[in-house]
């Protein structure tokens, strides 16, 4: 009778297994970000250099957008969550989310990211890491225990910059539709 | 393609027999809408109805649609059998502009009667009156009766994904 082949655990080389309590406590992936890069609240005020940021990274002029998400954020009744870093005494990146009451059919009090940008100069410097863990922190506190967002497949950087802080695809599919074909 | 526009009243169309009408939502179909949802979801929500009609029914309305479908009866009387949310989003989520299906019902004793497709049409020519020329939805991958339906209706899968995080 043939012998079945065994599957073999590679032994640990390391040193032993045991819990060291002495040792730092990992940091999440905000802790480190949030102490090294002011975050505060957005205001009217950011909307110029909002638009100045988001022309340097997407080489569009998006004025009417962000003219369009400031007052949701600053006037509409949902709650928003946005929020600024600063960095050599101006705004160097932006986050902006509310909170949900439900859509696509969901019920629960979700927070919903929408936009997020960092100046080009100031990249991998830790301000999305920054503004997004400062954004949870303050969600946290609104006893929302859900966030989510949804992402162009091909924007790799992004999606991996949502996997490292932390985010998983969820159980939705999307689903798409050209108008033009629709007659 | 019969439906009603922003700002018009209804535009009527015939199925099965009966007249169905697809309009913008009014503040005293809510009543009917919290109902319908209740007998959908099993979960009564008229806060959450409210807080919908003053979103998507109340403000910024060319871009965000609610729109019902209404049932007439022989005596004038109506019944509100189906409803459909969506809006514009330009920008977010870094997507150029595109209508989002946010909410679709439809009286589980009306359906098979074209009554979904219609409020998908409407929406899709809400949407292109808007100016868009692409529509996205996202359902859950359990939901089995939108995926059918969407499909059925010629949604194809999007290229977004969405993320998630739990907040604990």
């Amino acid at each position: 009778m043939a012998q079945r082949a065994r599957i073999t655990i590679p032994q640990r080389t390391d040193g032993v297994g045991e819990i060291d309590y002495g040792k730092p406590a990992a940091p999440d992936f905000g802790p480190l970000a949030r102490d090294r890069i002011p975050v505060r609240t957005m205001v009217e005020s950011d909307l110029r250099s909002l638009i100045a940021i988001d022309r340097r990274i997407t080489g569009r002029d998006r004025s009417a957008y962000f003219r369009r998400k400031l007052a949701e954020a600053l006037h509409e009744s949902d709650v928003r969550v946005s929020l600024v870093a600063e960095r050599d005494g101006g705004p160097v990146g932006f986050i902006m989310a509310r909170v949900d009451l439900g859509e696509f059919g969901r019920l629960e009090p979700t927070a919903v990211m929408d936009t997020i940008g960092v100046d080009p100069d100031y990249r991998d410097q830790g301000v999305g890491r920054a503004l997004l863990s400062q954004l949870l922190i303050n969600l946290m506190t609104l006893r929302v225990e859900q966030i989510r967002t949804e992402i162009d497949w091909h924007d790799r950087e992004l999606l991996a910059f949502l996997d490292h802080c932390g985010f998983h695809p969820s159980q939705q599919l999307c689903f798409e539709h050209t108008l033009a074909a629709a007659g | 393609m019969l439906y009603s526009t922003a700002g018009m009243e209804a535009s009527t169309y015939t199925s099965a027999g009966s007249a169905i009408a697809v309009r913008r939502v009014r503040a005293t179909d809510i009543p009917q809408v919290v109902a319908l949802d209740e007998r959908v979801t099993g979960l009564a929500k008229p806060d959450y109805w409210q807080d919908a009609l003053s979103r998507y029914g109340g403000r910024r309305l060319h871009d965000r649609v609610f729109l019902v479908a209404e049932r007439r009866g022989p005596k004038s009387n109506s019944t509100i059998v189906g409803f459909i949310i969506g809006e514009v989003r330009a920008w977010e989520f870094g997507s150029a502009p595109c209508g989002w299906i946010l909410a679709l019902s439809v009286e589980p004793r009306a359906r098979l009667a074209g009554v979904g497709q219609s409020l998908f049409k409407a929406i899709a020519a809400e949407f292109k009156e808007a100016g868009v020329n692409k529509m996205r939805t996202m359902v859950a991958r359990d939901n089995r009766l939108h995926l059918m339906f969407f499909r059925s209706e010629g949604m194809m899968a999007g290229p977004y994904l969405q993320l998630e995080k739990e907040l604990d």
